[in-house]
């Protein structure tokens, strides 16, 4: 799937998707980059992106982005809408990327709740790296998720750190249910 | 005669809240104009 660049979403936006994030385990690596991104895109509406560029650092995200992807329906026939978010840092070291596909749903009663879906970041701060992809297949009935870390706490050295787990993401009295899977 | 008006207030903002929740859900769905189907 391409993502429509033309349908960026703003910060006021996203900010309500953010309070909507369910607090389990495979979540947490969006809250950063989207609080992140309601930074820099509220620096970016006051027009003190410029200043805040000046004055970047090491270890500091440079550039942010959200699109809305479209939406897609659920067994219930009720939208699951899907947006991303695009961070990168400012120069090394360390230097790092991350894309996030997340998915909001609306139940009956208007509760927003929004999962993470889909994850790219990789972050390098030699001889370190690390690597997380998590890929999620939408099924009409359920969405199964695969999230893998790897990592290297010193590339001059043989040997690296491999975590596999997967999810599955259900819809479960009006409200999206994950549980793991292994 | 109180409870009555206890209960009626309460109706109100319930309602008042589920008009708010709908339009959450109406916003995104204009938002959202792209729609996406299972291969």
């Amino acid at each position: 799937m391409r993502a429509d660049t033309t349908q960026s979403l703003a910060y006021q936006f996203v900010q309500g998707f953010r309070s909507s994030i369910s607090r389990d385990s495979l979540n947490q690596d969006v809250l950063v980059p989207l609080e992140k991104f309601c930074y820099i895109d509220s620096l970016k509406q006051n027009n003190a992106y410029a200043e805040y560029v000046k004055q970047l650092d090491i270890g500091m995200v440079q550039n942010t982005a959200a699109f809305g992807l479209g939406k897609i329906n659920l067994q219930n026939q009720k939208p699951l809408f899907l947006w991303m978010v695009k961070i990168d840092s400012y120069e090394a070291c360390p230097v790092f990327n991350g894309t996030y596909i997340l998915g909001t749903y609306v139940n009956n009663s208007g509760k927003m709740q929004t999962i993470l879906l889909s994850e790219l970041f990789s972050i390098v701060d030699p001889p370190a790296y690390a690597n997380t992809s998590i890929v999620a297949i939408l099924e009409a009935r359920r969405i199964h998720l695969s999230a893998q870390t790897l990592a290297d706490d010193d590339m001059d050295v043989s040997g690296y750190t491999l975590n596999q787990v997967e999810f599955e993401c259900r819809l479960k009295n009006d409200s999206l249910q994950i549980s793991r899977l292994k | 005669m109180p409870i009555v008006f206890f209960l009626a207030a309460c109706v109100n903002h319930k309602e008042e809240k589920a008009n708010d929740n709908n339009e959450i859900g109406a916003q995104l769905d204009k938002t959202f104009t792209k729609e996406l189907f299972y291969l």
